[in-house]
């Protein structure tokens, strides 16, 4: 009953080098447009005053470059959600609740979440994620660049995809932990409603989290011509915190904790050189009352000392 | 303890199997026996009604069944029932993906929605005998229901754990004092039936000597004589038809001592 996007299928056999200088080109006319306008805005007389010219590229640069769907305009939107939506520039006529699943993806990458066949293909470029954090600005605009993978079916009414928890590369690689990480993201349009489920992989028994869209609360049914496609879209910055707060936040806080891992910056959790790099600097009654706090910081402090004993680092 | 939990189980799932006997030749695959228990615990312990399959999202007028519609489950992979519950609608979706059911619940006018996921191989070793038989797990399976699926989206109480009360006024006499012995004495018992009922609620004794009119029986102790018999109507405390004569002897009644004489001249000089 299910079927892979053809439209997907379409993009990926799209020849990447002709993508990019198709791209490529139009980034150069723009950039050329920009400093010709740039020079044209100039007066003569203000040739020699560098300090406002520099104010202004600053200015732009920051409304130009917003790093999260939230901070989405009608003018700019992040770099990964320019990428993404520029694969679809061909299916402007896909349904309302399918751009609303996209842009459910595209808060996922946000929240430190990857599509399984992605991550597998793409492992090697991707950044650790510490579990105390989730947005990795590389990694989002990396998986961005790649289709999203998603089945459609029950009559195209249900999207489902397959997700997986960034984590640091201190993570197990045990199956049974492997698939803790695992969830599978499902949204099933109801009309005017798109119910969108996060829950884990089988054979779990953790709970899943459900939040219910309004379809045409976020996603225009017009679409203007010559406008991007993004000009469809409102109050991305609601639709961000309701998925973040209702779905992807709690899914990934579950996770790690399974994994136990620490969900709060702290001197928990840091990567081993980093508590040599830290402890260093202690004496060894400063390292005594750190040891003290945990069996966590007690082995760390001991293989200070124990180094120290050895002629190691001083 | 084992009785108790035995006892507990058969109560909880009491009704169960005419709820299976009904469905039993629709029933084709394991996930149908988990969307029946769902439907169980929603209609038997949770009062709601199903008024048919579908997602649409009006009200119905009817009052819905305890039991599962008409081609509940010709679909083979998916599932959609609707539900009434205190005039409020409710969707129960499942679809089977990769061989486990995402079943979701939905409350159309606040638009909570639940969710919960089970592998049917995994929890219904058999689709054909007793609760025990085809679910061994199946409390656990309804404790998951209720604490994923239900307490999220519905905030209304379990029947199991309502105390039923009632607002019909209690019935006079219902609750009969134990101190009382018969019937409360009342008025009534000393008023003759030939006048009219006693108009201050206290007995007549005696009555009719405070009463100008002569109202709540005789006022005299004794009867005129020469009216013995005298018939209904007002009782005058004197005889109308033959006053008295105080120059007769015996029928005045009132002592004449005090009174003047007859002929009597106080002037002494003339």
């Amino acid at each position: 009953m299910s079927d892979t996007k053809s439209e997907i299928e379409g993009f990926i056999a799209i020849p990447t080098t002709s993508g990019e200088q198709q791209q490529q080109q139009p980034q150069q006319q723009q950039n050329e447009q920009q400093v010709v306008g740039t020079k044209d805005i100039k007066a003569p007389d203000q040739v020699g005053k560098k300090q406002r010219p520099r104010l202004i590229q600053e200015k732009s640069t920051q409304e130009t470059n917003p790093l999260i769907l939230e901070h989405a305009t009608l003018e700019w939107v992040p770099q990964h959600m320019d990428k993404l939506l520029n694969q679809y520039q061909e299916c402007r006529k896909m349904p309302a609740a399918e751009w609303l699943h996209l842009l459910t993806y595209l808060v996922a990458l946000e929240c430190g979440f990857v599509e399984e066949e992605t991550f597998a293909q793409k492992r090697h470029l991707i950044q650790p994620v510490p579990s105390f954090s989730s947005f990795h600005a590389q990694n989002v605009r990396i998986l961005s660049e790649q289709p999203a993978r998603y089945e459609v079916c029950f009559n195209d009414t249900v999207y489902i995809m397959r997700l997986r928890t960034l984590l640091d590369k201190h993570a197990p690689e045990e199956t049974s932990l492997v698939a803790a990480l695992q969830c599978r993201l499902m949204a099933v349009s109801l009309g005017d409603q798109l119910m969108i489920t996060l829950s884990p992989a089988p054979p779990s028994k953790e709970p899943g989290y459900s939040v219910s869209l309004s379809i045409g609360r976020y996603v225009l049914n017009i679409q203007a011509k010559n406008k991007p496609i993004y000009h469809r879209f409102r109050k991305l910055d609601e639709l961000s915190y309701q998925l973040k707060q209702h779905l992807f936040q709690p899914m990934r806080s579950q996770q790690l904790m399974q994994m136990e891992m620490k969900l709060q910056p702290s001197l928990l959790g840091l990567p081993d050189e980093l508590y040599f790099e830290i402890f260093r600097y202690l004496d060894k009654s400063q390292l005594n009352v750190v040891a003290r706090v945990n069996r966590h910081l007690h082995f760390y402090s001991k293989e200070v000392e124990r180094k120290r004993l050895k002629g190691g680092r001083s | 303890m084992e009785s108790g939990s035995t006892a507990k189980t058969g109560d909880f799932f009491y009704g169960w199997d005419l709820l299976y006997k009904t469905v039993k030749a629709d029933v084709s695959k394991k996930s149908d026996l988990l969307i029946a228990l769902v439907h169980f615990l929603l209609t038997k312990h949770y009062n709601f009604r199903c008024v048919g399959v579908g997602d649409d999202k009006t009200l119905p007028e009817e009052e819905g069944s305890e039991l599962l519609p008409d081609s509940w489950n010709d679909d083979d992979t998916k599932y959609s029932l609707r539900y009434v519950h205190d005039k409020m609608l409710y969707l129960l979706l499942g679809h089977i993906t990769e061989g486990s059911l995402l079943i979701n619940l939905l409350d159309i006018n606040t638009k909570k929605v639940s969710n919960i996921c089970v592998e049917p191989e995994t929890l219904v070793p058999e689709v054909k005998g007793g609760i025990t038989t085809i679910m061994p797990s199946a409390s656990e399976i309804v404790e998951r229901y209720r604490r994923e699926l239900l307490d999220p989206v519905f905030t209304g109480n379990s029947r199991e754990v309502t105390t039923q009360t009632t607002n019909s006024p209690r019935p006079i006499g219902s609750d009969p004092d134990p101190l009382r012995i018969g019937e409360p004495r009342r008025g009534g018992s000393f008023i003759p039936s030939a006048f009219e009922p006693r108009p201050f609620g206290f007995p007549d004794v005696g009555r009719g000597d405070l009463d100008p009119l002569g109202r709540g029986g005789h006022g005299n102790l004794f009867s005129f004589p020469s009216r013995p018999n005298m018939g209904p109507g007002p009782v005058p405390r004197f005889d109308p038809f033959n006053p008295l004569n105080p120059n007769r002897p015996g029928q005045g009644g009132i002592n004449p001592d005090h009174m003047r004489p007859p002929d009597w001249n106080p002037d002494y000089y003339m």
